[in-house]
């Protein structure tokens, strides 16, 4: 219960239940000095995950020292396994005990990448110096590492996933989204790698597949935000995510010098889930990383306010109460959650 | 004594955070313990204040049930959310292989056999314990994949019910119902039912145990380490 408090909390922006003082000092001495411990490697990043709700819940500019602090903490974490623990494995092991040693294991690391994501990711904003740099590549490469666990996680063993989550999808997809925010961010970009590329097209492979497969409302609204952050379009557009915050495309001036300010909007077909059972990936138009540039703004509320939720469906008809808009969630139409006011997904 | 140590060692598990995973489910052991060999019964017509545990606090609060409601109707209600015993345990038999990973993670203290879905299925399918059905009925709903409006009913069946919800069976089934949550893609339910572990855990006065167990873990986790 103490880990799906944490986790949840981080997630959701919330304050978390349990004070890690109330564990004591010498319960956190040798919880710290652990070595090679996947409990206490797991525990250690729940404490740091409640040092970044402590600071993201306090509506203070975020401190890039303390977050480097933190960064160290993980740092250390990382270097309490062994080096093998860290390795992903080239195919996955046979016997039934080790794939399940194995999920164990990717499952650990992925939460410690989320952690360190979350460390950095309020450094990733459209003001942020140069100097915040440090913190943006980190961000950058714990996405990257998540992603890379995510993928092995959503192999497929006859026919079902080797571990199947759709809140732990929803990470992945806000872990792309940061991901393509550091490769396209305003500030200076640095090259593209394909493999950055390869990697975020085989994440958005893997949710439209499950959307034309299972017709999952969550991972068709992730897969669209992605395919829509990646158009080439001479708008600036505004996407709004839960709990993530807002991204915001604008097309460079190298991008409209070229097409001479004409209207040259690529936008795809809009797709429901329905519709995309029978077609292929929708095709993204060539983009050099300078057409367009991605800023980030993350939520500057903890929760949107009540106000901002419409009515929808009720979700549970065999309960006598009315829809519960407390209880609007991700795998629900996000417009649920946001203030109309930008571009929905899709397109208007 | 043995065996309150145990069963404060059983309790106690489903809080520690000395569990790993990131969803808030724990390490995977090879153990399970029936909790009828070391839990409360749950009758809440007659509740467990038995006083002869000294060390333990009592684990069913003495709040009277809700008016008009029985555990054997409870139990009743569950169990036709609940298709035919056949169809049932071929659903738990097909689809259960994520019963193991969860039924290790919450017994981790007490390594027994381990009990698979489908036998757990047939076991309680005739339960007079609403907690054990409640289980039962989440683990279906898992297992089949949809019908998901029947972890509300779980809910508010049981773990709205302080009286059934403050057992082992209850702190069970209310991890298994948050990490469902979690796995179909509601975060914000989740975390309403993780804080509501919490609530109860700490209504009971069960973190001042917590932290002594810990200490209690973590020389056991050193030890097998060494």
């Amino acid at each position: 219960m103490y880990h799906g408090d944490r986790f949840a909390s981080m997630l959701l922006g919330l304050p978390y239940a349990f004070n890690d003082a109330h564990f004591g000092a010498t319960m956190h001495a040798t919880v710290e000095n652990s070595k090679g411990s996947p409990h206490h490697f797991t525990l250690r990043c729940a404490f740091i995950a409640g040092k970044v709700i402590d600071r993201n819940i306090v509506p203070d500019k975020p401190s890039l020292a303390k977050a480097i602090d933190l960064d160290e903490q993980m740092e250390a974490i990382a270097a309490s396994m062994p080096e093998d623990w860290w390795d992903l494995p080239r195919e996955l092991p046979n016997p039934a005990s080790d794939l399940d040693n194995l999920t164990e294991r990717l499952l650990q690391q992925y939460y410690f990448f989320h952690v360190r994501i979350y460390i950095h990711l309020p450094f990733m904003t459209k003001s942020a110096p140069t100097s915040y740099n440090i913190s943006k590549f980190q961000c950058m490469e714990s996405c990257r590492q998540l992603l890379k666990r995510y993928n092995i996680l959503r192999t497929k063993i006859q026919g079902a996933d080797l571990y199947e989550c759709k809140t732990s999808d929803f990470v992945a997809f806000t872990a792309t989204v940061a991901l393509m925010i550091g490769l396209y961010g305003s500030s200076s970009k640095p090259s593209i790698q394909s493999s950055d590329k390869n990697l975020i097209t085989a994440i958005v492979d893997i949710f439209f597949q499950d959307t034309r497969k299972k017709k999952c409302k969550l991972l068709s609204q992730c897969q669209k935000t992605i395919h829509f952050l990646r158009l080439l379009n001479n708008e600036t557009q505004e996407m709004r995510i839960p709990y993530f915050g807002t991204v915001v495309r604008r097309p460079t001036q190298s991008f409209l010098g070229t097409t001479g300010g004409e209207t040259h909007n690529h936008t795809p077909s809009v797709q429901t889930s329905q519709e995309a059972t029978t077609s292929s990936i929708p095709a993204i138009p060539h983009d050099p990383f300078d057409s367009y540039s991605l800023d980030y703004f993350p939520n500057t509320t903890i929760n949107p306010p009540l106000g901002s939720l419409h009515f929808g469906p009720n979700l549970f008809p065999n309960e006598q109460s009315q829809f519960d808009p407390m209880m609007v969630d991700i795998d629900q139409d996000w417009s649920l959650f946001l203030e109309l006011d930008g571009v929905q997904i899709g397109g208007s | 004594m043995h065996a309150e140590v145990q069963r404060t060692d059983r309790l106690l598990q489903l809080l520690s955070p000395a569990n790993v995973a990131m969803d808030g489910t724990a390490r995977p052991q090879t153990s399970w313990t029936s909790t009828t060999g070391t839990g409360n019964s749950c009758s809440p017509s007659v509740p467990d204040c038995s006083m002869e545990d000294i060390n333990v606090p009592a684990i069913v609060s003495c709040v009277p049930q809700a008016p008009g409601r029985n555990s054997q109707s409870v139990c009743a209600t569950l169990r036709s959310l609940l298709p035919g015993y056949d169809e049932l345990v071929a659903t738990m038999s097909k689809n259960g292989a994520w019963w193991g990973s969860f039924r290790q993670k919450t017994n981790i203290l007490a390594p027994t056999s381990f009990e698979p879905l489908a036998a757990y299925a047939a076991r309680t399918y005739t339960s007079s314990n609403p907690a054990e059905l409640g289980i039962l009925v989440a683990a279906y709903t898992r297992s089949v994949g949809h019908s998901h409006h029947l972890y509300g009913v779980v809910d508010s069946l049981i773990l709205s019910n302080f009286t059934y919800a403050a057992t082992m069976d209850g702190m069970e089934c209310l991890i298994l119902l948050a990490k469902s949550y979690t796995d179909i893609g509601q975060p914000r339910r989740a975390w309403f039912m993780w804080r509501r572990g919490m609530a109860i855990a700490q209504l009971m006065a069960w973190v001042l145990f917590i932290t002594t167990v810990m200490k209690l873990l973590l020389t056991r986790c050193q030890g097998s380490l060494s």
